[in-house]
């Protein structure tokens, strides 16, 4: 009935209950409120409501509730955002007080209402304060403020486990070797020992609540919480009906609710080992409910079915965590960590393991059809082991584990090689237009190659590890690359890290070594002008730094994004400068000259580097960071602002058609030549594409409304200040300029307060000579007063309009605070001798002297300004 | 302080993810993850929150840079893909971003409840299907809703009314 053919046109009658839920949905009463007063009713216009405030409530979940993120907590400044997880919000802190960083957990509202809850939550903060361990994330401090439950802890450096894990599954890697795994976690092992001492169990021991520290420490956290938070977890439990937290890592007793000892924790710490092992997990099941049966009675992956040949030991010790019985487990954390210290040590380690004709025996009589099943494994793995016997006796078990040792060897010596600084051949060149040496292949690493290869001739390995070592694994990306087309290098190397991940059987080195310069690659070509996306960048570069933890060259590129897109520049810089020191001379220089790329100046025409459009404080912090990496003034710079690299090239395009205006046989050549550059090499939305749309100011300079593309529909307002941007790259002379102000202006209506207008406009009217100059620069000095540029242009407007005392002032100001004092002041020397070209004698006197006073300090040390004119 | 584009993010980041699943469709999501496309327009948030004028409309204006990034994709992916193949590779070929933030069982939770609400939604007719998403989903006044599907705010209201029983019909509620 309620479903005529003209459902919800104007015209059909309403309902009772439409009409109730429209007036909730107004706003006119309140759901909760309407909702107690229906549950009660037992009529059919009830039940009708109930059932649409359920649909509105299911919405409404979905789209999830406001977050209210404070400002302060306590005596803390939010700074932003790290994690959020089921129990609360972990928020980067500063301390104000002790002025330091610190990651701030705040329990969701739902958890802090309840008293015993909070009464026991304290308790536990105490308990794990006073856990002081190297391998626990150290507590601070512990309070309530605005009604939130908070406690600060160790801001850690680094990532969680479990991003790591996730990083290496996504390049198909292991995320660890088993070697260095059972070194690293034998800490864990301890801290969990040390806490089970003091009766405090974990409860929620899994790769989310590890830290991985930026050597590769780990470090637990979230200590002790879960068991405070036990009760409130109980309850949404029955709530949702389903198991809250993550089941892969809980043991049998846990999954089934029943009561938690240390060897609880140890099995939760077996499978987060076997997961930074392997990359996988012991136990899995497509639902809940699955995993649920196959953590309780299912079968476990061995290591050896997800990992070759790993080491025996590790092997026997990961089964003991995971037995399903608690009894059969290590009782202890240091009992664990002693034995995964010997592994790690390559020492025999004495497992009591339980013998296996018990192990047998209480398998078959949980599961009699097994039984049959195990005796045929039996001997299948006996004739198995018969036979592989044979097979390695015949060829030469030393001799192929020689081989092996041999690869892992190469592998190592290639991964921390010598001249990683500069990275592969095009890639230092295109981000900042630097010629290197051309990288060249080690002769060591080569004649030891050559020698393995003349060892093993049939392992097809050893040829493909030569390969990814000397050849480049996507030459004409690197050709694009070099060129500063970032646009087609990304779809190249895309292409191929697909195709490297395809080909990759088990884990195989010679494959590692291609994605790493694959991943390298397209991190830098995402930061060129062409792609300009900073972001995904970093997340390549990240990947080939976990492909290849030897190599300078990631690490220093996202030392650089590090510093020039940090919330705080100094904090970060001087971290920045601290890691530098510590490394070799290459890494500084190859850092510094980065910096001073990235800071807008520069080295030569040819650097293809993105704008990051640094405020000018953010320049000079950066600029002088550069500097004292240097060591000594960098060569000499293309101007700031100035179109470089790839963008050159347009730009001569560009320029060739505004001075072939009246030709349109020739602006349609140059256009097609345009925008098929653009088209191909500029990712769209990239600043860099503002060329693209340049042809369209120049071609037709009367044309009023907003730029549009090929669709007619208007190009974002950043795309348009951008094409307006590459329009004063070309200098237009005045005359021209004029033509386009009124279509200037409509943008400037259009939108008023975008980011770098000002700066647009008041060069825009400068060059133009339009009577707003005066004000435009007038609102950029105001707003940016300490930006020499701004500061330049004021300077050049009151020229103009002879006002010369402010002009001076602007002058001294703007060679005050200029990075290059001379530099400025030969700009500011040379413009004024132009003007005083252009005005006529009588006019001109008085900037003549002006000149004259500016020009005798040239190349002289320049005098502190500040004590008055 | 002022509002920064971190934190405005998070507030509507479960909204966000509402709308770009929806309005991306099952078609558009076999070439693309909807997570992707979120860390897309967080990106894009970041790079243009200079030009959000008035704080308080935030949330407004990041349903709005979701809404274009998907037609963008729309545009991209199903009307470029078949002329240039390259292309089309090139997305296949896009890894998925690092941080999850939500671990697995909330996410997978969230993505079933979505699957679950535009199946249902699937059946319901156009009219009740736009006014759930445009006011409930990305949060538009019923005033602004109103101006698009030229109707008065009283209509609207009735109008979500009936759509929401259609969608409690089809949900089992």
């Amino acid at each position: 009935m309620s479903e005529p053919g003209a459902q919800g046109e104007h015209g059909e009658p309403a309902s009772a209950a439409d009409r109730r839920m429209a007036e909730v949905l107004r706003g006119a009463s309140g759901p909760a409120e309407v909702r107690r007063t229906l549950e009660g009713e037992q009529s059919e216009e009830a039940s009708d409501v109930l059932s649409r405030l359920n649909a509105l409530d299911f919405v409404e979940k979905l789209v999830g509730a406001d977050v209210d993120v404070p400002e302060h907590i306590g005596s803390y400044r939010v700074k932003g955002l790290l994690g959020r997880g089921g129990m609360g919000t972990v928020y980067l802190c500063w301390q104000e007080d002790l002025e330091r960083e610190v990651a701030l957990k705040v329990l969701s509202r739902g958890f802090t209402a309840d008293p015993t809850m909070r009464k026991r939550f304290r308790a536990e903060a105490r308990a794990t304060a006073a856990l002081h361990h190297r391998h626990i994330v150290p507590i601070y401090d512990y309070g309530e403020a605005q009604g939130m439950l908070f406690f600060a802890m160790e801001r850690v450096e680094g990532m969680s486990l479990d991003k790591h894990v996730n990083a290496a599954r996504r390049v198909g890697t292991y995320p660890m070797e088993p070697l260095e795994a059972a070194r690293r976690f034998a800490g864990v092992a301890d801290a969990l020992g040390l806490a089970h001492r003091r009766r405090l169990l974990h409860r929620d021991v899994k790769p989310g609540n590890i830290m991985v520290g930026a050597d590769g420490t780990l470090a637990l956290t979230d200590f002790g919480l879960a068991k405070a938070l036990d009760q409130a977890s109980a309850h949404m439990t029955s709530q949702d009906g389903g198991f809250l937290g993550t089941l892969h890592y809980a043991s049998p007793e846990q999954a089934m609710g029943r009561e938690l000892t240390a060897a609880s924790d140890l099995y939760s710490l077996g499978v987060t080992m076997f997961e930074a092992v392997s990359g996988q997990l012991p136990v899995s099941g497509a639902s809940t409910e699955a995993l649920l049966q196959s953590v309780l009675h299912g079968t476990r992956r061995r290591l050896r079915d997800v990992v070759p040949k790993p080491p025996r030991d590790l092997e026997a010790v990961l089964e003991k965590l995971l037995s399903r019985e608690g009894r059969d487990r290590y009782q202890d954390g240091e009992d664990l960590a002693r034995d995964l210290l010997r592994i790690a040590d390559e020492e025999p380690v004495h497992i009591r393991r339980i013998p296996w004709h018990v192990r047998l025996w209480r398998r078959a009589r949980k599961n009699p059809v097994l039984t049959g099943a195990l005796a045929a494994v039996l001997i299948f793995t006996f004739v198995t082991i018969f036979l592989l016997g044979l097979w390695s006796r015949e060829q030469g078990r030393g001799r192929e584990s020689r081989h092996e040792n041999q690869l892992v060897a190469i592998e190592r010596s290639i991964s921390s090689e010598r001249g990683s600084a500069w990275g592969s051949k095009p890639m230092f060149a295109a981000l900042t237009g630097v010629k290197v040496p051309s990288f060249e292949p080690n002769p060591s690493i080569l004649g030891v190659l050559e020698a393995t290869r003349a060892a093993m001739p049939d392992d097809p390995r050893v040829p493909a590890m030569y390969r990814a070592y000397v050849e480049d694994p996507a030459l004409q990306a690197s050709r694009y690359l070099a060129e500063g087309r970032g646009y087609e290098a990304v779809q190249l190397y895309d292409a191929a890290i697909r195709a490297a991940i395809d080909d990759r059987a088990g884990s195989d080195p010679s494959i590692d070594l291609s994605l790493y310069n694959l991943y390298l690659g397209r991190g830098v070509a995402r930061l060129t002008a062409s792609v300009a996306l900073p972001e995904d960048a970093r997340t390549d570069l990240e990947l080939a730094s976990f492909l290849r933890p030897g190599a300078a060259f990631p690490n220093i590129v996202l030392d650089m994004l590090d510093v020039v897109r940090s919330a705080d520049i100094r904090v970060a810089s001087a971290r920045a400068r601290e890691r530098a020191q510590a490394s070799s001379a290459g890494y500084r220089e190859a850092l510094g000259t980065l910096l001073w790329a990235a800071a807008g100046y520069r080295p030569i025409e040819l650097s293809n580097m993105m704008d990051f459009r640094l405020p000018h404080e953010r320049q000079r912090v950066v600029h002088a960071l550069a500097a004292t990496l240097l060591q000594q003034a960098p060569p000499a710079c293309a101007l700031h602002g100035q179109p470089t690299g790839f963008a050159k090239t347009l730009a001569t395009l560009c320029s060739r058609a505004l001075g072939r205006r009246a030709d349109p046989a020739a602006l349609r050549m140059i256009d097609a030549q345009v925008n098929s550059l653009v088209g191909r090499a500029i990712r769209p939305g990239a600043e860099a594409a503002g060329w693209g749309h340049l042809l369209q100011l120049l071609t037709r300079p009367r044309q009023r409304g907003p730029l549009l593309d090929e669709e007619g529909q208007p190009l974002s307002p950043q795309l348009q200040l951008a094409t307006w941007r590459c329009l004063l790259a070309l200098d237009p002379k005045s005359a021209v300029a004029r033509l386009w102000l009124p279509r200037f202006g409509d943008f400037q209506r259009e939108h008023p307060g975008l980011e770098g207008l000002l700066e647009v406009a008041a060069r825009m009217h400068l060059v133009a000579e339009s009577k707003e100059a005066l004000q435009w620069s007038e609102q950029w000095a105001l707003a940016s007063s300490r930006d020499p540029a701004a500061r330049f242009c004021r300077m050049q407007v009151r020229l103009r309009e002879q006002q010369l005392a402010g002009a001076q002032d602007d002058a001294i100001a703007c060679i005050q605070s200029a990075i290059e004092p001379q530099r400025a002041l030969r700009d500011i020397v040379e413009w004024m001798g132009q003007l005083t070209q252009v005005l006529s004698p009588p006019r001109n006197e008085g900037l003549l002297q002006m000149v004259e006073s500016f020009r005798s300090m040239l190349g002289k040390e320049l005098p502190d300004f500040r004590g008055g004119k | 302080m002022p509002l920064s584009p971190e934190v405005a993010f998070e507030q509507n980041r479960e909204r966000l993810m509402s709308v770009i699943y929806l309005r991306m469709g099952p078609n558009l999501r076999v070439r693309m993850d909807p997570e992707d496309v979120l860390q897309e327009v967080a990106i894009e948030a970041f790079n243009s929150w200079q030009t959000l004028t008035e704080e308080q409309n935030a949330g407004a204006w990041l349903v709005t840079l979701a809404r274009r990034k998907v037609a963008r994709i729309m545009r991209d992916q199903l009307g470029v893909a078949a002329r240039d193949p390259r292309r089309e590779q090139a997305m296949k070929t896009e890894l998925p971003l690092a941080d999850r933030r939500t671990g697995p069982v909330t996410s997978a939770d969230r993505k079933d409840r979505l699957a679950l609400l535009e199946e249902a939604m699937q059946r319901l007719s156009d009219h009740h299907r736009e006014v759930i998403i445009l006011m409930k989903i990305e949060g538009l006044s019923a005033r602004e809703v109103g101006d698009k599907m030229e109707r008065s705010e009283n209509a609207v209201h009735l109008l979500l009314s009936r759509a929401l029983k259609r969608l409690a019909e089809e949900l089992k509620l």
